[in-house]
């Protein structure tokens, strides 16, 4: 009873500064004297819709939800969006994204707007325009339940782990104001509270309606009575630079619903939508099996290009044209020599600074398959390899072509070697293939995170994404057995 | 013209001093052995008649075509110099009949109903008509070696190059090999034959090459007198350690 006292208050006070600060930012807005359209305006209206980029795994700004059996993306931010979209009068479509990724998609197009609890930071000002914020918040300090005695003053957390989620406004807090803390930036909440639990950190600081939510959902967490002195940041909503009407209609909105009470009957629907009930599997069952669905899908799109490619550079890395040989020798080295995260951000950014719009699955589907078509070709290489050169000697004395030695004799015989690697190779690529939850591709570790986002469970759905793997994996390795006795 | 023409031929192997100014002609239907202590190039010399081996300076003429000119097609060649392997080589992945049949039917475009007759035939000729569905894991060194010499047989070559055919084999398996390249070399088929049975380049060689350090050091058109009364202190030496280990 007292933490939601406590919760109610908050909101009171948050509704407060933000009428107050609405109140104080307008008249600045209206002096500026904005045009009445500009290039990104005109694209937007001309394509119809426009692209919400967001991080869904942070209730109850946005975060996801079963509604009527059906997963829904749901918060106010993602109201606020979508009154943005119909008053320039087109169509909302949402990109969910790793919160990392949310900038570097703003600045190459792949999205039209940010509305994910992201607050201005100079930095960030240097990259993207924001708009005057639409929400004030707090900062929260959550400890487990017992020790919150032990912290009641910024003083207290010298030594002290405390973890923040990565660039993010509570970093920036965490660092300057609670003195002497070891701050330890973590990509996601979840994970941050996953960590506070099982004793890894000893605090966490985020915003307050976060905060709220979990120390209301579970029993073993609690707020520590911190103060900072310079805690209160807005959220705000980033556009691309450079486009002055677009941002002024983002305003105009944002204005708007702060007046007539729509917001906060926004923030009601979802903290609604946050706290209701559901069991588990219900809840949640539907996105673990998208996900292995996604995940499956994704290897063998991987498997089957990476194979087709495979074997193309192992045939190129034997030709006797220096160049076809060394394009070979180049790939094989850079896609094996360089971490599978950087390859999946360099293609789906990387498209889009050469102005291809490459869907993150399509990227993904790519970054796998030229991935794993290098490690293929070293494994066809060395099966290769492994048949005596007895054998094509043989061939070739009897007149065989070289391709046709290969095709005949060789190959067949590599097969033996080949088959049992291509395996491994596969088993690999399905568990790699969680990485490309980074560009928000909803594959199993994606939903996992979404899941824990908004079950605030941190720890059972890893649980289960472990098993759902694992069970993958073997029976991958069944049934690869199988064939290698044939 | 002759079947096979060096003319003042090297082979280098980066510093390697490999093949010596070598001139050797064989003529059509000849069977000429090639002896010499392990090291002395035989191999290497026989490997570059069919192009396994490519020659650094000098020329070679097989079949009238000339093997340092690049325009020259190898498997022309190829497909009229056969080779037999000292470990076999037979395709481990295929049966026996497919093993004599792939030549013909990929090279020489011959129905697979000719070439499997032509097959049987050539099995019989090496004593081996049961074996053709098994594959070359199930036969014995000796029985591999003569499925060997069927293969090389079954392109209709000019020449067949022979290499150590019999060193991998035991004992009581030489016997049949040597029976069957007997049968070959009565046919009149060009031979070069690399081997260690003196039996065999005493017995059945038309003419003998002694080999050594790269270079040939004595050739002689009467095998028989030659191990007698050999010219060359190399060669001297060379039969002299022979004898004694035999």
């Amino acid at each position: 009873m007292k933490t939601k006292k406590h919760h109610l208050l908050i909101w009171v006070l948050l509704c407060l500064t933000l009428l107050v600060s609405s109140i104080a930012i307008a008249p600045q807005q209206e002096t500026a004297a904005a045009p009445k359209t500009d290039a990104k305006l005109t694209a937007i209206k001309k394509r119809g819709y426009m692209v919400l980029g967001v991080s869904a795994d942070y209730p109850p700004y946005e975060f996801h939800k079963t509604i009527n059996g059906e997963d829904k993306v749901v918060g106010f931010d993602i109201d606020l969006a979508r009154q943005v979209a119909k008053d320039i009068g087109v169509e909302l479509r949402i990109k969910e994204l790793g919160f990392d990724s949310l900038l570097g998609s703003l600045k190459t197009g792949k999205v039209d707007m940010i509305v994910s609890a992201m607050t201005p930071t100079p930095e960030r000002e240097k990259e993207v325009a924001f708009s005057q914020p639409y929400l004030t918040v707090a900062q929260k300090v959550i400890v487990r339940k017992g020790e919150e005695n032990k912290y009641r003053s910024v003083m207290a957390f010298k030594g002290q782990k405390v973890g923040v989620q990565k660039q993010t406004t509570q970093e920036q807090t965490a660092k300057d104001e609670l003195s002497g803390a070891k701050v330890v930036s973590l990509e996601k909440v979840t994970d941050l509270i996953l960590n506070l639990q099982q004793k890894k950190l000893n605090a966490v600081v985020v915003e307050a309606p976060v905060a709220n939510a979990y120390v209301q959902t579970n029993k073993a967490l609690t707020l520590a009575n911190v103060k900072f002195t310079n805690a209160d940041y807005g959220c705000a909503v980033a556009v691309a630079k450079g486009a002055p009407a677009y941002l002024a209609n983002v305003n105009k909105t944002i204005k708007t619903v702060q007046k007539n009470g729509q917001f906060a009957k926004w923030q009601k629907t979802a903290n609604t939508l946050m706290f209701s009930k559901q069991n588990f599997w219900q809840a949640y069952g539907s996105y673990f099996l998208k996900g292995t669905g996604i995940t499956i899908v994704l290897t063998i799109l991987g498997v089957f290009f990476g194979s087709l490619l495979g074997t193309l550079l192992a045939l190129m890395k034997r030709a006797k044209n220096k160049l076809i040989k060394g394009i070979a020798v180049v790939y094989i080295q850079y896609f094996r020599g360089t971490p599978l995260l950087v390859q999946v951000f360099m293609i789906y950014f990387g498209t889009q600074v050469i102005h291809l719009n490459v869907s993150a699955f399509a990227s993904a589907a790519l970054a796998l398959s030229l991935n794993s078509g290098a490690y293929v070709s070293e494994v066809i290489r060395s099966g290769i390899q492994s048949v005596a050169k007895g054998q094509s000697e043989a061939a070739r004395s009897l007149g065989l072509s070289s391709k046709q030695t290969m095709r005949l004799v060789v190959l067949p015989q590599a097969v033996k070697t080949i088959l049992p690697a291509l395996g491994n190779e596969f088993i690999s690529l399905l568990k790699e293939s969680a990485i490309v939850s980074v560009i928000g591709v909803g594959e199993l570790m994606f939903q996992t995170s979404v899941v824990q986002g908004s079950s605030f469970k941190p720890f059972l759905p890893l649980v289960i994404a472990s098993l759902i793997y694992f069970a993958l994996t073997l029976i991958l390795s069944l049934v690869l057995r199988v064939f290698e006795k044939n | 013209m002759s079947m096979i023409e060096f003319h003042d031929v090297n082979k280098y192997y980066g510093k390697f001093h490999a093949l010596k100014n070598i001139n050797l002609t064989v003529e059509r239907g000849e069977v000429v052995s090639i002896i010499g202590p392990s090291g002395s190039g035989k191999s290497t010399l026989l490997r570059t008649i069919n192009g396994l081996e490519h020659i650094s300076s000098g020329q070679l003429l097989v079949d009238n075509f000339d093997l340092a000119d690049a325009k020259t097609d190898m498997n022309k060649i190829r497909k009229n110099v056969g080779m037999v392997f000292q470990h076999f080589n037979l395709y481990a992945n295929k049966t026996i009949m497919e093993n004599i049949t792939l030549g013909p039917i990929r090279v020489l475009k011959v129905s697979k109903a000719e070439a499997e007759e032509r097959a049987n035939k050539l099995l019989g000729l090496v004593g081996l008509q049961d074996q053709a569905n098994k594959l070359p894991s199930m036969l014995s060194g000796g029985q591999k070696q003569r499925i060997a010499i069927a293969r090389a047989l079954a392109m209709k070559p000019k020449a067949i190059l022979f290499d150590e055919p019999t060193s991998a084999l035991d004992p009581e398996m030489i016997g049949d090999v040597l029976d069957v390249m007997k049968k070959v070399a009565d046919q009149g088929m060009t031979m070069i034959v690399v081997t260690h049975e003196m039996g065999f380049a005493k017995e059945v060689g038309d003419r003998l090459v002694f080999m050594a350090d790269g270079e040939i050091r004595e050739e002689s058109n009467h095998p028989k007198e030659f191990f007698q009364n050999p010219q060359d202190p190399r060669a001297k030496e060379f039969l002299s350690k022979i004898i004694h280990a035999d």
